[in-house]
């Protein structure tokens, strides 16, 4: 909302300084966003008064003109306007002036006639749209003093940023009440003359619905003349955005600016039947509104018609056919009060927003409907001529003045301020709510109808605290604390995943939860997989915003991608974030799994020295999955099991709950569509499942008090047989004894039969009670050979 | 042996050392208890009392001479030695080990770390609520009416009628509150969405920390208390914190938190718009129909909220002036952090 103080001032005696000002309206909840400085401040700018205007000799449009630009000083200027003429008080621009279209004034020679000057005209000082002749000063005035002044007053301009709760802000009257609240001044309200003039009505207001529409004020004025605004209605308007378009009109908006009431103005003879009904639009029903636009209306629509058809949309913006034009003379003021939430509505539905629609749907007073209208009839009469008329003053659904209570010891206990009932009574009155009741706890106070703000307790507490000074609460207050607190377990378990990968070298990336889908043409998911179908965004800002994701993956290629393109192509990223399931047809909120993303790609070829290897492969990842839940003392094996398809790089790891992490390379079809030219391998981990097996609770096995036994094995499996199964054998055979295992070696090749692979086990046997002996692990080993021997056809290397 | 010749012997034996059994021989020779510098300072007392002074000096010298020559040896020696048995120098020291791939935790989670750490610290408990929400968490509890333009300032992508993507964390609040009774102190954080087109200070996703603190008698006095401790924390013990009136539909009375801007601490310049505040979060006294959702009596029970942007506070910390930088994930941004 744009105020003028010299706006202002018609209401309320501002006593300080625009800075002070600026500070205390933001510390009041008014916050000023900017100070506009407005004036036409022109140095060589001056009043002059026309002695002599004769023509040109060699030009026919042309006048020459004596001007006196200041006592005793006359010069010759050259004028093309046609309306200039002796007597007349001019501004005149003097050789150096720069004039705000960027114009500079030189002395200068005209068809042959020396000229030393200008005489303005509106556009030429941006003072208005008047392009046609010069501007004549009224009355008289001091030669050579400043004519910039005149022509347009300084002032400022604060622009308030009005919260939705406060329509009475959206108008000067409004700001004038906080700023009268914050002074302890009163407000000025403005004089009119008789209001409740009874000519007999010469047209009828029909309202259908009492809640729709709670009032309807209708007030003639005949004979009006349209023209252009006079300057100084134009130049208000203006200074708080917007636009002049006739004196009638900008009568209706000036009023709306200063006292927040939106008006319409009908040309009345277009007012078929001299009736005005407001009622709901029916289907299809159409309309050409100011805007130039045309409207097919629905019943969310509230309209104001005649006994014909729609002429405007009730709140939100007039006719075409039936407004204000050149031609008219009978004028019919609408001064209104529109439901707030048919309003909105409509304006939704028809996709129109007003200066008009935007008080309406935060809440208009409507004890203002007749005090503005008449306001509005006086102005036009002053300006465009005319004579006020009757008026209607349809009121089916007066406003009820309703009183709240606000007590002592709440107003404490919220604020924590030692306030008083008085000081609450004291604060409160300055807003000018008077108060009705009032005892040693409780004061009671009857809203005003321009307050729809203000409905309980609360409401009144805040305007207390924002009159009294949010900067004087709680000064000297210790910092109090009722709980203790500790980081969430989960929320620790995944700050230690995160933390083991940065430390891993890994980087943590963060992307978007939306989707665009192509990844669902290309990602193989097995039917019934619930990231086959991810949820579709209703109204989504652009095709990337079409779903939510299913996946982490598909975001992680396309930032592996964009760093390719950058130049970035050694990439270890990780991402923690939600993936959103849910069958289709979605009837309750989707399952948010929290996920971790693994991903690493490296280019070809060899690009650091001390990397003997330069492809990266399956264990790459295998060893950062492995190494994470180590970290969590998962046992790979007892706790977790994990399956690798090696036709297609695929692998899971699972537990009891379920598959834990799934990963693999991406795909050639995949990584065509995310055009990238090398490998990547990801991983993606369901870290609640994890986080069950991570946490488990955990007692200190006691430290071995006997020495363990090595004994290492050559062994040779043939085609087919893997190492899991082997250790598995190996692990079952050998009993409780056998603490650990590691292999040291693979090895295909020479000396080994064609196709099967040696693998060199190292045991580790021990007791918690006593030494092992050599026999008896002796027996171990060659049971285990015969079993292994047996079962898998693993053969001792010799 | 006279002087000279004694002198020539040191240094050729020392410098003939080569290893550390060698020098300590050449020690014992000359500085041993019976060694031959040794016995020359032992015979000064032999010597005629005229040529004492002499004798004792050039003693002196050569003690000091074989000292310091034994001293440079060992260090020379030493260097020539493997400092470990396991250790072979290699060709060239100075190339370097890593190919500079480490890992940095993303800005965001950085700053909601530090974020978290202050509030865990002053008994605030982390909460968390779903992504895609139910309308009626996300506004009708929130004090929220249908229809109201308060509605306007949070442009809403919506899932089905009544599921949405949640606008603001707030909605974990009243989920917060349904479960649990006061005292309760929370914070919750996330991922957020608005249906705003994008430009360098507006993101359709953004993520945000928001606090509850509900018990009797709970006062703004204590949201600035709280508030202020936070900043502080965060931002610097100078940083001054102003509060002033805004409005919030869940919160009443409700403020809009300022602190003093970091680069020109309160002067003005163009960071902060000449102002000299930088406005960080909302906050408010918990609106009692919020209460009355919950079905907690507002009678009782009073508290506070507040929220703000996680990706406004590392631009403001961290000078980033795009916020599309967060999940852009250029790793050249990211790896600053």
């Amino acid at each position: 909302m744009l105020v003028s103080l010299s706006w202002l001032k018609k209401y309320v005696h501002i006593p300080t300084d625009t800075e002070q000002l600026t500070k205390d309206l933001t510390m009041l909840g008014l916050n000023v966003e900017q100070c506009i400085e407005r004036g036409l401040d022109i140095d060589e700018l001056v009043v002059g008064r026309v002695l002599e205007a004769k023509r040109h000799p060699n030009a026919d449009r042309l006048t020459l003109c004596r001007v006196e630009v200041g006592p005793g000083d006359v010069r010759d200027i050259v004028c093309g306007a046609p309306n200039v003429a002796a007597g007349q008080f001019v501004p005149v621009a003097l050789p150096g002036a720069s004039l705000p279209n960027g114009m500079k004034i030189k002395r200068s020679k005209i068809r042959g006639v020396e000229s030393n000057g200008m005489i303005c005209s509106e556009i030429e000082l941006g003072v208005g749209e008047d392009a046609a002749g010069i501007i004549v000063l009224d009355g008289e005035h001091e030669l050579g003093s400043p004519a910039g002044k005149l022509l347009m007053p300084p002032d400022t301009v604060l622009e308030i940023e009005v919260t939705p709760n406060r329509p009475d802000l959206l108008s000067h009257l409004g700001v004038a009440r906080e700023i009268a609240a914050l002074y302890k001044l009163d407000v000025k309200l403005p004089r009119l003359g008789d209001i409740a003039r009874a000519d007999a009505p010469d047209f009828r207001i029909d309202i259908a619905d009492a809640t729709d529409c709670a009032r309807y004020v209708g007030k003639r004025v005949s004979g009006v003349r349209v023209a252009p605004s006079p300057t100084w209605l134009s130049q208000r308007l203006e200074a708080v955005g917007v636009q002049s378009v006739n004196n009638v009109v900008d009568v209706s908006n000036y009023v709306m600016m200063e006292l927040g009431q939106p008006l319409h103005a009908f040309d009345f003879v277009k007012i078929r039947g001299a009736t005005i009904q407001v009622r709901r639009a029916e289907p299809g029903e159409r309309i050409k509104a100011l805007d130039g636009k045309a409207y097919e209306l629905n019943k969310e629509v509230l309209v104001i018609a005649d006994e014909r058809e729609s002429v405007a949309l009730a709140g939100i913006i007039g006719g075409e056919e039936s407004a204000v034009s050149e031609e008219t003379t009978e004028i019919l003021i609408e001064s209104a009060n529109f439901h707030p939430t048919v309003v909105r509505k409509g304006r939704k539905s028809l996709g129109v927003d007003t200066e008009a629609s935007y008080r309406f749907e935060r809440g208009v007073d409507r004890e203002m409907c007749h005090l503005a209208a008449h306001m509005a009839a006086e102005m036009i009469c002053e300006i465009a001529g005319g004579e006020i008329g009757a008026v209607v003053d349809n009121y089916p659904t007066p406003y009820e003045a309703k009183s709240i209570a606000i007590r002592e010891s709440n107003t404490r206990r919220i604020l924590g301020s030692p306030l008083t009932t008085p000081d609450i009574a004291g604060l409160l009155e300055r807003f000018g709510l008077a108060v009705v009741n009032r005892s040693d706890e409780v004061v009671s106070v009857e809203v005003p109808s321009y307050r729809p703000d203000l409905v309980e307790e609360i409401d009144l507490i805040e305007e207390v605290a924002r009159l009294y000074g949010y900067d004087r609460i709680g000064r000297g207050w210790n910092f109090r604390c009722t709980t203790f607190a500790r980081a969430e377990a989960f929320d620790q378990f995944v700050e230690g995943v995160s933390n083991h990968l940065t430390a891993r070298g890994f980087n943590e990336v963060i992307a978007s939860a939306f989707t665009d889908g192509r990844e669902l043409e290309d990602f193989e998911w097995p039917k019934g997989d619930l990231r086959r179908c991810p949820i579709p965004v209703r109204n989504p800002l652009n095709v990337n915003h079409k779903y939510l994701r299913t996946s982490l993956v598909p975001g992680m290629l396309e930032i592996i991608r964009r760093n390719i393109d950058h130049g970035v192509k050694r990439l270890r990223i990780y991402q923690v974030g939600k993936v959103f399931l849910a069958p289709e047809g979605l009837t309750q909120l989707p399952e948010e799994e929290s996920t971790l993303t693994l991903a690493m790609s490296l280019p070809g070829g060899t690009d650091f020295w001390y990397d003997s290897r330069s492809e990266l492969e399956l264990f790459d990842i295998k060893r950062e999955l492995e190494m994470l839940f180590g970290s969590f003392r998962v046992e790979l094996g007892s706790d977790i099991c994990y399956d690798f398809d090696g036709a297609t790089g695929r692998f899971t790891y699972s537990s009891k709950e379920g598959t834990l992490v799934e990963g693999g390379i991406v795909t050639d079809r995949v990584a065509r569509r995310y055009d990238l030219d090398q490998p990547v391998w990801h991983a993606s981990v369901d870290l609640a499942k994890c986080y069950e097996l991570c946490t488990r609770q955990e007692r200190l096995e006691a430290l071995p008090d006997y020495p363990a036994s090595k004994r290492d094995l050559s062994l040779v499996g043939p085609k087919g047989v893997t190492y899991r199964e082997i250790e598995k054998a190996l692990v079952r055979h050998a009993g409780r004894l056998l603490e650990s295992l590691v292999v040291f070696d693979v090895y295909r090749g020479e000396n080994i039969p064609e196709e099967c692979t040696a693998y060199g086990v190292r045991l580790n046997f021990r007791s918690a009670e006593r030494t092992l002996r050599d026999e008896e692990i002796d027996r171990i080993i060659d049971k285990v050979i015969s079993k292994l021997k047996n079962e898998l056809g693993v053969e001792l290397r010799s | 042996m006279d002087a000279r010749s004694l002198e020539e012997s040191i240094r050729k034996d020392i410098e003939n050392a080569a290893n550390d059994q060698a020098l300590e021989e050449a020690r014992i020779k000359y500085l041993g208890r019976r060694g031959l510098v040794t016995s020359l300072l032992k015979n000064i007392k032999d010597a005629p009392p005229a040529e004492r002074p002499k004798l004792g000096a050039t003693s002196n010298r050569l003690k000091k001479l074989a000292e310091s020559l034994i001293e440079e040896k060992l260090t020379v020696l030493r260097a020539a030695q493997p400092a470990s048995r396991f250790y072979t120098p290699p060709h060239d020291a100075t190339l370097p080990a890593h190919d500079g791939l480490t890992g940095h935790r993303h800005v965001l989670s950085k700053v909601f770390g530090e974020i978290k750490d202050i509030f865990v610290g002053m008994g605030y408990t982390l909460a968390s609520g779903p992504q895609v929400e139910l309308e009626y968490y996300n506004f009708q509890a929130l004090n929220f009416p249908d229809e109201h333009p308060s509605r306007d300032e949070q442009d809403t992508f919506y899932i089905t009628d009544d599921m949405l993507l949640r606008t603001h964390t707030s909605p974990v609040q009243v989920r917060y509150m349904e479960e649990h009774k006061p005292p309760l102190k929370i914070i919750a954080a996330g991922r957020v969405f608005r249906n705003e087109s994008i430009d360098p200070s507006h993101a359709a996703e953004f993520h945000q920390v928001e606090g509850l603190y509900v018990d009797t008698d709970v006062a703004l006095a204590d949201l600035k208390k709280d508030v202020e401790i936070f900043i502080q924390q965060l931002f610097g013990s100078k940083t001054q914190v102003r509060f002033r009136p805004s409005f919030f539909p869940f919160t009443e009375p409700s403020a809009e938190v300022d602190m003093t801007c970091f680069v020109c601490r309160g002067s003005g310049c163009s960071v902060c718009g000449k102002t000299g505040w930088i406005e960080i979060m909302g906050s408010g006294m918990v609106h009692p129909n919020v209460f009355r959702a919950v079905g907690y009596d507002p009678d009782i029970y009073s508290g506070f909220a507040f929220g703000m942007g996680v990706d406004r506070v590392a631009m403001i910390k961290y000078g980033i002036d795009d916020i599309r930088l967060f999940l852009g994930n250029d790793l050249r941004f990211l790896s600053q952090f």
